[in-house]
């Protein structure tokens, strides 16, 4: 057949391509890719550098454990990955990268360089490419990790050069992505530089709170509650909004599944039904949830961006999903409800300021706070300016460079008010005036009348020391006793203490089976002595089988503890246990509510006061 | 009713009765003191609460024998700001009571003697003399193990042992347990268990004089036991129930043998202590023992500290965690100079008690650690 010879075995040159066209759709995607590397290699801190909304520069710069020479140059062979070696690997992945596609993509498709450098090599290595075709390869000196410099993205294919989008949109589209890798990874330090100002900066602390103070701004950060829902599969952490902090659209959720920053429609709606009602029409909430799902029942590979993902019974997890929700919205007091009459919940802002709008007017806005600065000139002088070791076309990252921006101080915090560790404003001191029906103590505080809920507070203390010494691995600290208690147990019982049993020990109950129905109880949870006897134990199994069976959780446990260990309400305390607790409470980290998030304080101000006895109008 | 007394005497008998007045109460007539001539030069002054009964005799003229209870707290501060005169109390009608002294008249209602409660007559025969000096050692040593949890009755309460002439005082609390030997003088030979409410041997021990020889007597029924002193006596209800088998807990054979000066144990401890405090809760302190002495470490939040403390050592090294405050508790109980303190190994008791001496014995347990 004359046509024969039609169909041709493409060359190398453009398989690349049309595979980079998979995985680099736009700077933004670049951007990820290498902050997904940059993880992969263990990095506690990693610098984003963009130009022009990365269509002109790109830089990611990381501190993780960098590549020698052999591996640096096979890094940029398609399919070169050292995250997976067999195909079996491919349904346990728990790195973000595995498909050995980025570099070489990249590469593809842009001037790429590379300076890397392992912590065992005493020099580094540069490499550089233009359009996937390797230059230069030399040795360099430059700290541990690895720099990857990306220039003239799509210089070589001008079809989606010119479908780029403004200079504008693709910084929000970067920044929209180093956010959600920061929220995705709170003990990695994120600094994201536009035009060589540092528009955003995560102090890598660990604490997700912390980033979302960074991201959303510290007045969206003050009505985020934290969640923390988990059964024997599933396990989701991290902050939702309440329902008053709602936003016009998605772009202020982010979920993270297993480390990886994903998008999924499904699962965000799931948690918009956990809010029913609460939300008005049209408006979405914010959250950061992070979801530890079993790797076996994942499928990332669908495709090359890895930003959907597939995941086994579904349906059962969107449930959950928003079953949880909405069973925390219920139990989590919604202020402005109960705001109403007099009394107004401490947790809105003290100093007067009825200024505390849902709608957001002041708070930073999140994934769009960039600065779009595009000085040509001042951009020229950097360019020109900052060549010492690396050369004309890349500029350098040096390690003062680095350590000037982790300093930093965190500007968010203005000093208006007092907030503690968690973002969340402290209680001002309290003198304690009495206490009424042996239930609530009264206390004042310059202004300001507070009404405290003994038990409630009593709990909060409890479930913050126990959930801090549960969290710093001081587990079972176990008081031994000196007439050790034997107790029956029935079967079902006997269920929830063996389904139980590490979590028990390592709260410090110290027991064994003791004959066949029967366990011997020989020491108790150090923390609680005085306050929890030998019963405690059996009432925990009691309050274990109440709430049902899907408990192996050492959350429910700390919080059916401190209920337990708490005082109660009717009793008579002395005005130095009120003075102790209150001093207590105000060393929480949130002592607004109960562990099970009933309100532990209300406030009525002096001017609420005086309106009701008409000295005000 | 009218008596004639000097400020002195009232105070005295009104210092010892009033730590049974009952301070939270139904019964309105409880917080009041009930006062009674005996005969013409003695007056008798009684205070209880219905767990503990105090009575003291104080020397009066009695012009008219009668008897009336007035408000306990009011009496006696109206007494202590009186002057150093005699002072006359008269009741007339209706109980009403006018005290005058000097220039100072006062007029108080007071109640009538009938609805308050009598101390029970005890008549079992006084079945040992004990000096109040040592008593109140023995309270002194062992009080502070008492146990505060209400939900475990029987150890709220200390247990008096009483073998012939050899006394004993136990108490524990659940970790930890004190026992104080001592002797008194009986004729009989009388082994009798009884559990004494903690907060009666507190209050008694107030009563005692520290390092008085002089005897008191005490006498028991099968509720109560009862403290003469003379002038003064203490009536209190038993506890009843199982007392927990302390002897059996002590163990004999021990691991690891530490001799060490007490006050630079306590001063080391105490500063371990500081850092150990801040916030994990637990007061919890480690303890190194080998060849070299005892190293004890702590850690928190705000730090950590390292004590070494010079001691003789002999047996197996070891590791232990303790309740810093029980080990205090035990050691500043301990009346010597130089302590003794053995180990099995890191989750079996500590035994700490004086070096030469064989009348004293705590018991501290450990914190397992895992």
């Amino acid at each position: 057949m004359p046509l024969g010879g039609k169909i041709k075995i493409l060359d190398l040159n453009t398989v690349n391509k049309i595979a980079a066209g998979e995985v680099v759709e736009n700077p933004a995607s670049v951007v990820k890719e290498l902050i997904e590397n940059s993880i992969d290699a263990k990095a506690k801190r990693i610098v984003v550098d963009i130009r022009e909304g990365g269509k002109k520069m790109i830089k990611v710069t990381d501190d993780g454990i960098g590549m020698d020479k052999d591996d640096a140059v096979l890094a940029f062979k398609r399919h070169a990955t050292s995250k997976i070696s067999k195909s079996e690997d491919l349904f346990k992945i728990y790195t973000l990268g595995f498909r050995g596609e980025a570099l070489p993509s990249i590469a593809a498709v842009a001037w790429v360089k590379m300076l890397t450098k392992a912590a065992h090599m005493e020099a580094g290595t540069c490499i550089t490419l233009k359009g996937g075709e390797i230059e230069e390869v030399k040795d360099v000196g430059i700290p541990n990790g690895t720099t990857v410099e990306v220039k003239h993205l799509f210089y070589n294919v001008p079809a989606r050069k010119k479908y780029l989008k403004t200079t504008a949109w693709e910084t929000a589209a970067i920044s929209n992505i180093v956010t959600r890798y920061a929220l995705a990874h709170p003990d990695i330090a994120f600094i994201f530089r536009n035009n060589n100002r540092t528009v955003f900066t995560s102090m890598g602390s660990g604490d997700l709170f912390d980033v979302i103070v960074n991201v959303f701004g510290k007045n969206a950060a003050k009505n985020m509650i934290s969640v923390d829902f988990r059964n024997e599969m599933w396990k989701v952490y991290g902050y939702i909004s309440k329902p008053e902090e709602s936003r016009k659209n998605r772009k202020y959720q982010c979920i993270v599944v297993n480390g990886r920053v994903i998008k999924n429609t499904e699962v965000s709606k799931a948690i918009e039904r956990g809010y029913e009602k609460l939300l008005p029409k049209a408006r979405y909430p914010i959250f950061v949830l992070h979801m530890d799902l079993p790797p076996d029942r994942l499928d990332v590979n669908i495709h090359p961006s890895k930003t959907e993902i597939k995941f086994d019974s579904e349906l059962e997890f969107l449930e959950f999903l928003s079953n949880s929700v909405s069973g925390r919205l219920r139990n989590n007091n919604i202020l402005p409800k109960i705001d109403k009459d007099v009394f107004r919940f401490y947790a809105k802002k003290t100093n007067g300021g009825e200024n505390d709008k849902t709608e957001g007017n002041t708070e930073k806005t999140g994934f769009h706070n960039i600065e779009l600065n595009f000085d040509s000139n001042k951009k020229n002088n950097d360019e020109a300016g900052t060549s010492d070791s690396y050369k004309q076309t890349f500029s350098s990252v040096s390690d003062g460079d680095l350590t000037r921006e982790y300093i930093n101080p965190n500007k968010v915090f203005e000093n208006q008010t007092q907030y503690n560790d968690k973002g969340v404003e402290t209680l001002p001191l309290m003198h304690p005036i009495g206490q009424v029906f042996n239930t609530y103590i009264i206390a004042q505080s310059n202004e300001d009348l507070y009404i405290i809920d003994q038990h409630a507070a009593h709990e909060r203390i409890f479930y913050e020391k126990f959930k801090k010494e549960f969290l710093e691995g001081n587990k079972g600290y176990s008081q031994q006793i000196i007439d050790p208690i034997v107790v029956e147990l029935n079967e079902e019982e006997k269920v929830v203490i063996e389904e139980n049993t590490q979590y028990f020990k390592s709260l410090g109950f110290d027991f064994e089976p003791f004959g066949d129905k029967s366990y011997i109880i020989r020491g108790i949870p150090a923390a609680f002595k005085g306050n929890v006897n030998h019963n405690t134990l059996l009432e925990i199994i009691n309050d274990i089988m109440e709430f049902g069976k899907n408990v192996s959780q050492e959350e429910k446990l700390l919080i059916i503890m401190s209920c337990r260990a708490a005082i109660k309400a009717g009793d008579e305390l002395h005005i130095s246990e009120m003075k102790k607790l209150l001093s207590d409470l105000r060393c929480t980290k949130n002592p607004y509510t109960c562990p099970h998030g009933r309100p532990s304080i209300i406030k009525m101000n002096r001017y609420d006061l005086e309106k009701k006895f008409l000295r005000r109008g | 009713m009218k008596i004639l007394f000097t400020r002195e005497s009232m105070l005295y008998g009104l210092q010892r009765v009033e730590k049974a007045v009952a301070s939270k109460t139904t019964l309105p007539i409880l917080t009041g003191i009930c006062f009674e001539t005996l005969n013409s030069t003695k007056l008798r002054l009684i205070a209880t609460d219905l767990e503990i009964g105090i009575e003291c005799i104080i020397p009066c003229v009695v012009e008219n024998h009668g008897a009336v209870v007035l408000p306990a707290s009011m009496f006696s501060e109206i007494i202590k700001k009186l002057p150093e005169e005699e002072i006359t109390l008269e009741v007339g009608e209706k109980n009403k009571t006018v005290i005058t002294c000097k220039n100072s008249l006062f007029n108080i209602a007071g109640s009538s003697v009938e609805d308050f409660p009598r101390l029970p007559d005890i008549k079992e025969e006084k079945i040992i003399k004990i000096s109040q000096g040592l008593f109140y050692d023995m309270i002194r040593q062992t009080i502070f193990a008492v146990s505060t949890d209400e939900t475990r009755q029987i150890l709220i309460g200390e247990l008096f042992e009483i073998r012939n002439e050899r006394i004993k005082l136990v108490a524990l609390d659940g970790y930890r347990i004190a026992v104080r030997e001592g002797r008194g003088e009986s004729s009989l030979n009388l082994e009798r268990d009884v559990i004494i409410p903690g907060k009666t041997l507190n209050e008694f021990a107030k009563i005692l004089s520290p390092n008085n020889d002089e005897y008191f007597t005490v006498s028991l029924t099968e509720n109560q036991i009862l403290f003469d002193m003379g002038d003064t006596r203490v009536v209190s209800r038993l506890l009843h129930g199982e007392f927990v088998n302390y002897n059996q807990v002590i163990p004999k054979q021990f691991n690891t043998v530490v001799e060490v000066n007490k006050s630079s144990m306590i001063n080391s401890i105490e500063r371990a202590y500081l850092v150990a405090r801040e916030g994990r809760g637990n007061n919890l302190i480690k303890l190194k023992i080998d060849d070299e002495g005892i190293t004890i470490t702590s850690n928190s939040d705000i730090g950590e500290v390292r004590e070494q403390v010079k001691a003789r050592t002999s047996g197996d090294s070891l590791m232990i965690a303790f309740n810093s405050k029980y080990l205090l508790d035990a050691l500043k109980a301990t009346d010597s100079e130089e302590v003794k303190m053995e180990f099995i190994n890191e989750v079996n008791p500590c035994i700490v008690k004086p070096l030469n001496l064989n009348n004293q014995l705590n018991l501290v347990l450990p914190v397992k650690i895992r």
